[in-house]
């Protein structure tokens, strides 16, 4: 997922490079200089800024097996972005209440209630807070409950947003993980407020433990895919 | 230091993709050739989004002109605008072709509702010579999603073209004479002469194509008398095409003679494409138990002091933030640090507090920040350690975080650990660097590419040794000119021999040495060579509390001319400059500054600026200097003023850091009012710690 949060930036800065035709610097003071900064990241950057770490140690999803996941010390969770086309494993890395914060070597973090995502980092485009006390009585049974949505606009500045959601649909749907087989529901909870809505699918099984799920973080991001391992 | 000037201000313009999906308009509407919202020639009632800049060439029959348009409210917009005019003035005269800076102003008095259309008034080119002076009141009205029509009347310029008695009497209306200096407002023109009635229609063909058809009431009279402009048809028809929301280009057929060629770039400061930026993921609160809570104390033969002060310095140093010292005691923790990697010291705080929550025994409950620059402690910041427990990734922690923190002066160097993480020594850098040169004289651009190595001693944290040497590889500024003649010293006009003359050459040779004198009181003295044009000696006093919107601050300098070769010999001319200063935050983004004082030039006088900054780093904004030098000593343009902007480059980059680049376009650099530039004045090295500045950033406290 690294790299490709790096091939980001580096899209953002290709016609700084084009138009300018650089060198990199050298020197302890080079690095204060932006455009020997760029230069550096770019041509050695990728490689050396940590964008490999997950998929090196951890694996990239389909390099991952029940047995490593067995034999490692912490809980792990894999996070994809449908919209970006990957994937990362998380660790587990801490918690505050029902909250844990889950985070990848190359500096993403997902942090999820039950299963619901109420938080991320790293991504460029992040769920700065969430209220999901409503979803998660909507997938208790309530009828309905509320949203709450935090992001920082462009300038800084905390957006709040309120959605009403329901569930939709409620289908018997099993899922398999890395070999093993969950019989699980699938739930299609619908969030809206006047300005739009979105669909979040849940995998759940009896005991209430979302395995699989596919929740909308914000626009910008899209949909984040989260497994539980 | 400041490396590189308007080359990443103008990478940004061709890297943004601008506004997020969600954020678009239903009809934005289209540009002028004068690079103002508009039909073609004639202007709109429209307005851009607020905040918005735009960049526009425009060139048909001998007009060239380049505009920047900035959104200076939800209403007011304002330009600054460089033309080049070939039919002005008779060729073969010495001022042919014309090269002409203007500003305009626009504000739109009525929003476009389902009956009433919106109406604006403009003033073209109202503090310039007068070449594209003209005023307008303007209606515009979207009566189907295809179709928007727009009406108005125009003085000026837009009242040349069959045009009626000024309704008010006001007849008079006095002419530019090419040579006289220009620049004032140009208060006898305004809504005088003729006047004259304008109007068009824009038809949407698809979302991103619009036909435009108007009707101009710009006659061209100077044009026509003084050059070959063919004026054949008041009539206007031109296309609008926007293949990206930020790219805008236009093709028209004007005055029945000529073709029209415009290309408009917008960029919106207020969008950022990297979202909150790429920084990485914070490590996450720890929450403490509830005995660890209770705790009093904790066993310190189990957990040594500086076991955690180790801890604390070694986390925060990956997160590019130096901890200079750390007080521990029982119930408390204060900690100084120099937070060298985010652009806002909320968002460095919130990285410190996090990891206090990881580092520091239970019984801790009340964290102390200490953000220093220039190894100055800026102020303290006192946060309640189970609030930040409990209000981690929950809606409303940035309000209530900030409501709960609490802002006052730094405490007393005695009592703190040093951590040894100041590293003093020799540093060095080699690095290219490239410059930009827009609207001198006539030459419109000018640039350079080169090297620059600079170095720097740090002897202590308040005391440093800095310089830089230049060498151009590719430049275009190989030719200074005619130095204009003026009765004043040249204290300005001069410096394209220095960017002729000085290659290689020394940018700055500085010691510089920034502290605390008081509570609320700051001071700096810097000697060498300055800046490229004055060497010497300057010294700074500035009074700012930690929560106060005001500051004030006094700077005495003694500048001596250095030889135009930059390397360390001086001119026979010295001088002693200084002013008295006030800065203000007014809060919603907008900030003054009014300095009094003696320029470079020994004239006396005062510099007003006022700026929007936004949260998110950028800043834009403007200042005007007068001073007892009269506009015809002043010379063309009468009196100094300019816009000036500034790019943070995190924005740019998405990457965090502290890097900003900064550019000013004046109306002509001249000799009067001209101020020495010393790199680290005292008000931009405090204000970011300190509580107003604190406060409008808090949104990345938990980012």
């Amino acid at each position: 997922m690294g790299t490709v949060l790096e091939m980001r930036a580096t899209r953002i800065l290709a016609p700084l490079l084009i138009g300018l035709g650089l060198l990199a610097g050298c020197g302890p003071l080079a690095g204060e200089n932006p455009l020997a900064g760029l230069a550096t990241r770019l041509t050695g950057g990728a490689a050396a800024e940590g964008a490999a770490p997950a998929g090196q140690v951890l694996g990239a999803g389909q390099m991952l097996t029940r047995e490593v996941v067995e034999s490692l010390p912490t809980d792990l969770i894999l996070v994809g972005v449908p919209d970006r086309g990957v994937t990362a494993a998380l660790l587990r890395a801490g918690a505050n209440g029902p909250r844990e914060t889950w985070i990848s070597q190359d500096g993403i973090s997902a942090t999820l209630e039950a299963g619901l995502v109420v938080a991320t980092r790293g991504f460029g485009f992040d769920l700065m807070a969430a209220d999901v006390s409503g979803i998660r009585a909507v997938l208790r049974g309530a009828e309905s409950g509320g949203y709450v949505r935090e992001t920082l606009d462009g300038r800084d500045r905390v957006q709040r947003e309120t959605f009403t959601c329901a569930v939709a649909e409620r289908e018997a749907d099993p899922v398999t993980i890395l070999d093993r087989r969950y019989d699980t529901t699938r739930v299609l909870v619908v969030c809206g407020n006047d300005s739009g809505r979105f669909g979040n699918r849940y995998w759940i099984d009896r005991a209430g433990t979302i395995w699989r799920s596919q929740q909308f973080v914000l626009p910008g991001l899209g949909y984040l895919r989260v497994e539980k391992l | 230091m400041q490396v590189c000037r308007f080359s990443i201000v103008l990478a940004a313009l061709v890297g943004s993709t601008g506004p997020m999906a969600g954020q678009t308009l239903d009809w934005p509407g289209s540009y002028t050739l004068y690079g103002t919202p508009g039909l073609l020639d004639m202007p709109t009632a429209g307005s851009d989004p607020d905040g918005r800049i735009a960049v526009t060439l425009g060139h048909f029959d001998g007009q060239l002109r380049g505009t920047i348009t900035f959104q200076v409210t939800d209403r007011l917009s304002g330009s600054f605008r460089y033309g080049r005019n070939d039919d002005y003035v008779p060729e073969g005269s010495e001022d042919d072709p014309l090269f002409d800076r203007s500003f305009d102003l626009r504000y739109r008095l009525l929003d476009e509702g389902p009956l009433l259309p919106a109406v604006a008034v403009g003033l073209q080119d109202f503090l310039g010579t007068g070449v594209y002076s003209g005023e307008y009141l303007v209606a515009t009205k979207t009566l189907t999603p295809q179709l928007r029509v727009t009406g108005g009347v125009g003085w000026g310029r837009f009242g040349s073209f069959n045009g009626v008695d000024n309704p008010f009497g006001l007849d008079d209306r006095p002419v530019y004479t090419v040579g006289d200096p220009g620049g004032d407002v140009n208060f006898e023109q305004l809504f005088r002469g003729d006047m004259a009635a304008f109007g068009g229609v824009e038809y949407r063909v698809t979302d991103g194509l619009s036909l435009i058809a108007e009707y101009s009431s710009d006659g061209y009279v100077t044009e026509i008398a003084n050059g070959d402009f063919t004026h054949e048809s008041p009539w206007n028809i031109g296309l609008s095409y926007r293949p990206r929301p930020n790219y805008e280009l236009g093709l028209a057929y004007m005055y029945g003679s000529e073709l029209a060629l415009r290309g408009t770039i917008t960029l919106d400061p207020t969008s950022r494409n990297s979202g909150t930026g790429l920084d990485s993921a914070p490590l996450p609160v720890f929450v403490r138990g509830a005995d660890a809570r209770a705790a009093r104390t904790w066993d310190r033969g189990a957990i040594p002091d500086d076991r955690i002060v180790s801890a604390i310095t070694t986390a925060l140093a990956a997160d590019g933030i130096a901890v200079r010292g750390v007080e521990l005691s029982d119930r408390a923790v204060r900690v100084r640090y120099e937070n060298t990697r985010y652009r806002s010291e909320a968002q460095a705080m919130g990285r410190v507090a996090r990891v206090l929550t990881n580092a520091v025994p239970g019984s801790v409950e009340t964290f102390r920040l200490e953000p220093v620059r220039r190894g100055i402690p800026l102020s303290q910041a006192t946060l309640s350690r189970s609030e930040i427990e409990r209000l981690e990734n929950r809606p409303g922690a940035v309000e209530a975080s900030l409501a709960a923190a609490g802002f006052g002066a730094p405490g007393p160097t005695a009592g703190l650990t040093d951590t040894g993480s100041f590293e003093g020594g020799f540093k060095w850098g080699l690095a290219p660097y490239g410059e930009l040169g827009l609207f001198d004289g006539n030459d419109p651009v000018r640039g350079e590419i080169g090297i620059e190595a600079t170095a720097r001693y740090d002897a202590t944290p308040n005391l440093t040794f800095a310089g830089a040497i230049r060498k151009s590889v590719v430049t275009s500024f190989d030719d200074p000119g005619s130095i204009s003649d003026s009765t004043l010293p040249e204290v300005r006009r001069d410096r394209a021999v220095y960017a002729v003359e000085g290659d290689p050459g020394i940018e700055y040779l500085t010691m510089a040495s920034h502290g605390r004198l008081g509570a609320d009181l700051y001071g700096r003295a810097t000697v060498g060579y300055l800046e490229r044009m004055y060497g010497g000696v300057s010294a700074e006093l500035l009074w700012k509390p930690v929560d106060s919107r005001l500051a004030l601050g006094a700077e005495l300098n003694y500048a001596v001319k250095r030889d135009y070769d930059m390397l360390l010999g001086f001119q026979d001319y010295d001088v002693v400059t200084g002013h008295l200063s006030a800065y203000y935050d007014f809060g919603a983004g907008w900030h003054g500054q009014v300095d009094v004082g003696r320029y470079l030039a020994g004239d006396v006088g005062a510099t007003v600026g006022l700026d929007r900054e936004f949260e998110n780093g950028w800043s834009v904004g403007g200042y005007f200097t007068l001073t007892d030098v009269s506009a015809e000593d002043f010379g063309e343009g009468s009196f100094d003023k300019g816009i000036r902007v500034t790019v943070p480059i995190d924005w740019v980059l998405g990457q965090p850091t502290r890097r900003e680049v900064s550019a000013t376009l004046t109306s002509l650099s001249r000799d009067g009012g001209a101020r020495l530039n010393v790199d680290g004045r005292l008000y931009e090295v405090i204000r970011d710690g300190h509580e107003p500045a604190l406060a409008e950033g808090w949104g990345r406290f938990w980012r």
